[in-house]
């Protein structure tokens, strides 16, 4: 009789220690080299924002994002994808901790003043959430590397076959968790999943 | 058996835009989206003044898409859309019935013929 409140308790314990250590993890192959544990980190890019300045990823060390692959002039899921990103981006507008990234994956369209005004009709800060353009192969390279499907495809509404991933970064290149981002559900747990992410001590 | 009469009523009336709302699903809802109320100052909404007022030309619109700047319940919209052509003449009407019906653009119901006649006559 008497281990039943003692059971409840110990269960209790549990819980709420695997919710402290509980830290979101890092997707992506792990790979063991001489002892070391090597997680999947999403490469390095040289890509212009609206303002035709250059950035890189180190301009995203320490710095949590949420990024996406699309283009202005698709008729396809993007859209939708885009208004889940505005979704984040308004619940996220005055938290200096969280940035947003949309990468173009058809620049030919897509260059700077073009993404500019997206931004602009989108009624959105471009320093908070960042639209880049650069070159169309490495940019379709870039897309594997946060596990979004992106090739040029002519016979596709549009001219690209895309998946619509939102994907959550942390400061160290390491993505962390993801939403389809033409599923709103899929969303509402990513919502959960940055707060996560935000809580972690680094 | 009078419960059966409007239970079949009721289910013939539920689906009377059923067949429209595919063919917006499938085309429309993207950019529009479910609501019919569009994305900000990209893509414009359909429940609106440009809608109401062009209801006889939505046919065209749709098959032959939109390229130029145009200024819906007062903001302007320039993105450019593409034109749907492999519409057929039957799945467009059910989806202008639909499109009429859901934002309340136009409360008459029009035939394939009339649909037909539209997509002879289009300017763009």
């Amino acid at each position: 009789m008497n281990k039943i409140p003692f059971l409840i308790l110990l269960v209790c314990i549990l819980i709420s220690c695997s919710k402290s250590d509980d830290k979101l993890p890092i997707i992506g192959k792990v790979q063991i080299i001489e002892g070391d544990t090597i997680y999947h980190q999403v490469g390095d890019f040289s890509m212009l924002n609206t303002d035709s300045t250059v950035m890189t990823q180190k301009d995203f060390q320490d710095q949590i994002y949420l990024a996406d692959f699309f283009f202005t002039h698709c008729p396809s899921i993007c859209p939708k994808v885009t208004k889940q990103m505005l979704r984040l981006y308004d619940h996220y507008e005055n938290d200096s901790r969280i940035k947003l990234v949309s990468f173009t994956i058809d620049p030919k369209r897509d260059d700077v003043a073009t993404l500019k005004l997206y931004a602009q009709n989108l009624e959105v800060d471009p320093n908070k959430w960042i639209f880049l353009t650069g070159d169309k192969e490495k940019t379709l390279d870039l897309a594997d590397e946060y596990f979004v499907t992106a090739y040029e495809d002519p016979d596709v509404p549009g001219g690209f076959d895309h998946s619509g991933k939102i994907l959550l970064v942390d400061g160290k290149r390491h993505i962390r968790s993801f939403a389809e981002g033409t599923d709103p559900e899929s969303v509402t747990k990513l919502f959960k999943d940055i707060d996560r992410l935000l809580d972690e001590k680094h | 058996m009078i419960m059966l009469f409007f239970l079949a009523f009721a289910q013939c009336e539920s689906n009377t835009y059923a067949k429209g709302e595919a063919v917006y699903q499938a085309y429309c809802s993207n950019c529009h989206m479910d609501d019919g109320m569009g994305l900000k100052r990209v893509y414009p909404p359909l429940k609106s003044d440009y809608a109401k007022l062009n209801f006889n030309n939505l046919a065209c619109i749709i098959q032959n898409g939109l390229d130029e700047e145009i200024i819906v319940n007062k903001t302007k919209y320039h993105l450019a859309m593409e034109g749907y052509p492999q519409i057929n003449e039957f799945q467009m009407t059910n989806l202008i019935n639909y499109i009429n019906h859901k934002f309340e653009l136009d409360q008459s119901y029009q035939s394939v013929y009339d649909i037909r006649k539209q997509l002879k006559n289009c300017k763009n």
